[in-house]
Formats: C-alpha cells, sequence, structure tokens
C-alpha cells in the first residue's frame, strides 16, 4: 500500500464527486433555462470517465499484493540456513556466552574430566 | 559496509531497521547479536508498530539477548509479566532464563509446573526437550520427542528435530522414516525431498542409492536450483555406476550414465562464473569409460 | 510455508497451485470487481445514461478492469491467474447487480434530485 495510490484514489473521488456535482448543476440550468437534455458537457463526461480509471487502477493497486500460485515458487526461495533453525528447540550454550561476558567462568562439569586418573 | 557497521553509525532508518527485524522473524533467521546491536542503537518501540507488532517484537528481543548471554533478559521478561500477570508463555521465558544460566533443574521445574497445569501447552514441552538435548542427554530427548510426537503429530517442526536427533545418534533408519514424515506434511518442499535422499545415500546399498536417485530428482523437479541435490545426484548416479559395472545391467547403467553427465553439465553451468573448479572436481569423481 | 495444494492437469502433467495463494487473488480480485461494479455504476449515473447505453457501459468497464489485471500482472500472468477467461467473466452478474444498484441511485440523485 503506498502513499502514491492513495493519494490516486482519493484525487480520483473528489473528481467524481466534482463531475456529479457539476452534472447536477447542468441539469438544473437545463431545467431552468427549460432545453432538452441531450447529453453533458464534453468536459464533465470526460472529467468523470477520466476520474473513473484513476480510481480503479489505484483501488487495484491498494487492493493488496498478488501471490504467486504455482506451489514451489515460495518454497523455492528457502534457504538451508534458514531451515535448519528449530527455534522452538534452540539451545543457548554455545560459546556466545564465553563471547559476550567478560566474567565467564566454565561450568565445572568439564574440570572434572580433568581429573581422571589413567 | 557490513550490517554491524551500519548499525553502529546509525545509517539504516528506524524504518529499515523495523523491516529487517521483521523479515528475520519471518524467515526464521537466527541473528541474534545483529537484533541485540539494532535494539541498543535505535528506539524501536516508538517506530511506526501495531500493539500486536511491538509484543512479537519483544519476544524477539528476549530470545536474541538469551542467545547472546545478555545480563538485562530478566528486566525485559519482568516487564513483560506487568503486562501479564498470570501467563504461561511468560513463565516459559523465565524457565528459558534459568536454562541459559545452566539452572536446568529450575528450568525444568518451571516447565513440569506449566505441563501440569495446561495438558495442551506444546511450547512447554519443546522446551523441555530442548533442556536434555542441552545437557547431552540425547536419549533422554529422544523418548520425550517421541512421546511428545505421539500427542502432537502434526508438528513439522518436531519431526524435524527427531530426524537430527536420529542422525546425531547414527539411527540413520528411523532418520529416514522421520525425514519421510516432514515430507508428508509438506510434499512441495524440496528440502524435504533432498534431506530423505541424503540420508538415503549416507545409508548405502543398491536399494537405498536407487531411491536416493528419485528423491534427488524429484528435488530438482520442484527446485531446479537446489545446488545440494545436484551434485547428491552426481555423487549418487557415480555409485549406481560402480555397482552396475560388474552385473550386465545395461538398462539401469546407461540411464545411470545419462543422469550423471546431465548433472555434470548443470552444475558445470552453475558455477561456470564463480570460477569454482567444481567441473575439474566432477571429473575426477566420475567415472569414464 | 503454504499448506495444502490442488492439482490442475496440463498437457505432460499435474501443476500443484498453493491453496493458500489462490485464495488470496480470488479475494483480491474479488474486491476489486466489487468496487468497479460501484465506481463504473456511480459514472453512470453521473453520465446520464439510460437504457442499453448503460449496460454497454458495464460491459466497458469490465474489459477495462480486465485490461488493468493484465497490466498490473505483467508478462507472467500465469503465475497468478490460473486462465485469462475465467478472469475476464467470473462474477460478470454478480458485479452487474451492483452496477445497476449504483446506477440508478446516482441517476436519481444527480439527475432528478
Amino acid at each position: 500500500m503506498s502513499s502514491f495510490h492513495k493519494i490516486i484514489v482519493f484525487v480520483g473521488y473528489i473528481s467524481l464527486f466534482h463531475s456529479a456535482f457539476s452534472a447536477a448543476q447542468h441539469r438544473s440550468y437545463l431545467r431552468i433555462t427549460s432545453q432538452e437534455f441531450t447529453t453533458l458537457p464534453l468536459d464533465i463526461v470526460v472529467q468523470a470517465v477520466a476520474s473513473l480509471f484513476a480510481v480503479m487502477w489505484g483501488v487495484l493497486n491498494i487492493a493488496g499484493n498478488l501471490r504467486e500460485i504455482p506451489a514451489a515458487a515460495e518454497l523455492n526461495t528457502l534457504t538451508w540456513e534458514t531451515q535448519y533453525n528449530m527455534p522452538s528447540f534452540a539451545i543457548f550454550n554455545h560459546r556466545g556466552k564465553a563471547v559476550n561476558q567478560s566474567k565467564y567462568v566454565p561450568s565445572s562439569g568439564k574440570a572434572e574430566l580433568e581429573n581422571t586418573e589413567l | 559496509m557490513t550490517l554491524f557497521d551500519k548499525i553502529v553509525s546509525r545509517e539504516l532508518t528506524q524504518n529499515e531497521a523495523i523491516d529487517l527485524l521483521r523479515q528475520w522473524r519471518e524467515n526464521n533467521e537466527r541473528k541474534s547479536n545483529e537484533i541485540a546491536m539494532i535494539h541498543m542503537f535505535y528506539d524501536i518501540y516508538s517506530g511506526k508498530i501495531s500493539a500486536n507488532e511491538r509484543l512479537m517484537l519483544k519476544e524477539q528481543l528476549i530470545f536474541a539477548s538469551l542467545d547472546v548471554h545478555d545480563l538485562l533478559t530478566e528486566f525485559q521478561i519482568d516487564f513483560l509479566l506487568q503486562e501479564f500477570p498470570a501467563s504461561m508463555r511468560v513463565m516459559r521465558y523465565k524457565a528459558m532464563v534459568r536454562e541459559a544460566k545452566e539452572k536446568y533443574d529450575e528450568a525444568l521445574e518451571i516447565l513440569d509446573y506449566i505441563i501440569k497445569a495446561d495438558e495442551t501447552n506444546a511450547p512447554a514441552r519443546k522446551r523441555r526437550i530442548a533442556i536434555f538435548k542441552a545437557q547431552g542427554q540425547i536419549t533422554e530427548a529422544i523418548k520425550e520427542l517421541v512421546d511428545y510426537l505421539k500427542k502432537f503429530m502434526s508438528d513439522v517442526e518436531g519431526w524435524q528435530q527427531l530426524c537430527e536427533l536420529y542422525l546425531s545418534v547414527g539411527e540413520l533408519q528411523r532418520a529416514v522414516f522421520c525425514a519421510e514424515e516432514m515430507l508428508l506434511h509438506q510434499p512441495h518442499c524440496h528440502f524435504h525431498h533432498q534431506r530423505v535422499a541424503d540420508i538415503r545415500y549416507t545409508m548405502g546399498g543398491v536399494e537405498n542409492m536407487e531411491l536416493a536417485k528419485s528423491y534427488y530428482c524429484q528435488a530438482l523437479k520442484l527446485n531446479p536450483e537446489n545446488m545440494r541435490a545436484t551434485l547428491g545426484l552426481f555423487l549418487t548416479t557415480t555409485n549406481l555406476l560402480n555397482h552396475y559395472k560388474s552385473s550386465g545391467n545395461s538398462a539401469k547403467r546407461k540411464e545411470a550414465w545419462k543422469l550423471s553427465q546431465w548433472t555434470q553439465t548443470k552444475a558445470a553451468k552453475r558455477t561456470a562464473t564463480k570460477k569454482i573448479k567444481l567441473t575439474k572436481m566432477l571429473l575426477n569423481l566420475a567415472i569414464t569409460e | 510455508m503454504s499448506g495444502t495444494t490442488k492439482s490442475k492437469d496440463n498437457k505432460t502433467e499435474p501443476i500443484a497451485y498453493s491453496e493458500a495463494a489462490l485464495r488470496n487473488n480470488a479475494i483480491v480480485v474479488e474486491y476489486c470487481r466489487t468496487s468497479m461494479a460501484a465506481l463504473s455504476g456511480s459514472t453512470a449515473g453521473v453520465l446520464g445514461l439510460t437504457g442499453l447505453n448503460g449496460f454497454a457501459f458495464y460491459v466497458l468497464s469490465v474489459i477495462t478492469l480486465w485490461v488493468m489485471f493484465m497490466i498490473k500482472a505483467g508478462p507472467n500472468w500465469h503465475k497468478y491467474y490460473v486462465s485469462r477467461q475465467s478472469l475476464l467473466t467470473n462474477g460478470f452478474f454478480g458485479a452487474l447487480f451492483t452496477y445497476v444498484l449504483f446506477w440508478t441511485f446516482i441517476y436519481g440523485m444527480v439527475h432528478v434530485y
């Protein structure tokens, strides 16, 4: 949804309303001067049709993105780097602890291994 | 300029930073260092975000700060607790903090409490399995995961994790079963086909090689850009050619030979611009008549 | 990742479509079609069209909407739509009623007042 298209829709609506008012005014003018109504003046017609197209184009772009329909299309953009992450099962005892904390002390579990008797 | 430099020198605008965070969240990427740095250098919560997204950003930040072992994680969780006082989800994060500090017993206590209070809480059970994995008790983890999958059969992530665990202990037959389960759930994902093929190729034997060959072909049909599948197919076909040399199966031998040639040209085309000596390697590995 | 899929028989082998994407595109097309019917109905009312002229204008706006869909999709329209014909003729009569509604209403407002 870009604001450019929103502006197009807004301006188109205003223009459509304006042409509606112009047509109503033209009608009442014809009634006052008791003339037959054949067609509207050309500029009102052009304005109405042009604003119709503008609003249609704007609505089309606001309506939402079209997604590719072949099933494999979205799946083919995945990479193995993101696939092997399983966020619900992620564990935290990696070397990030040593890298990011200045007062890192290795857990005592491994130290006991170094004291084995041969 | 790397992403780090951009963040530190504040070249990214706030909206770009929020977009990056959203992209990483949707693509399941584990860029914890970058996430922590972005939150340090940008005041993300003042940007144009909805209330839902604010909470998701907070969760993302908690996970990332646990990954970088930031000591302020507890405070962030307490903030969340103030918003949602009796929430199981926040309690799960507390358990994760204990887990990061390697206080596994306390973490297990909290998770058991959550599971007892709510039998259907899947993420808490998954964290239990993760704790066993972190402690190195792979067999326990496998047992728990099998129990979990009996109850929650359609959890693709669970099957993927079980497959990885079986692979790490070397039980290839069961790993293949798990990979095939993943395939049943998402039949159009080329990764699953490739994974089944990888495991079958590792298992060895002519039957498995034939199966691996067909799975690799399917993966390539779904995604012609899958380099692993191309190389896997090449290795499988050369292996098959070795087998068929001795017995006189000329039809199968021809098929394997043709496939091998095809993958060579495909791989060569793909890497021609990158100047990798892949074609040379393939030529060395290939069986020539 | 997309959930269930649906096949369509082609010349050689079926193509699998992602149902979520198909539904999403159908929703977008339906939204555009309804708003097109409303807007062109209003325009027909403003222009003071009567009788067959009005219905001709409706056909014209349906074709214009179809052209706009094609422009938006670009050269690879088959990535987004299953068939171009169905895009043109689906929902023709449903939107027609909306069109007539707005047409008569706006005509009454503007010209009869």
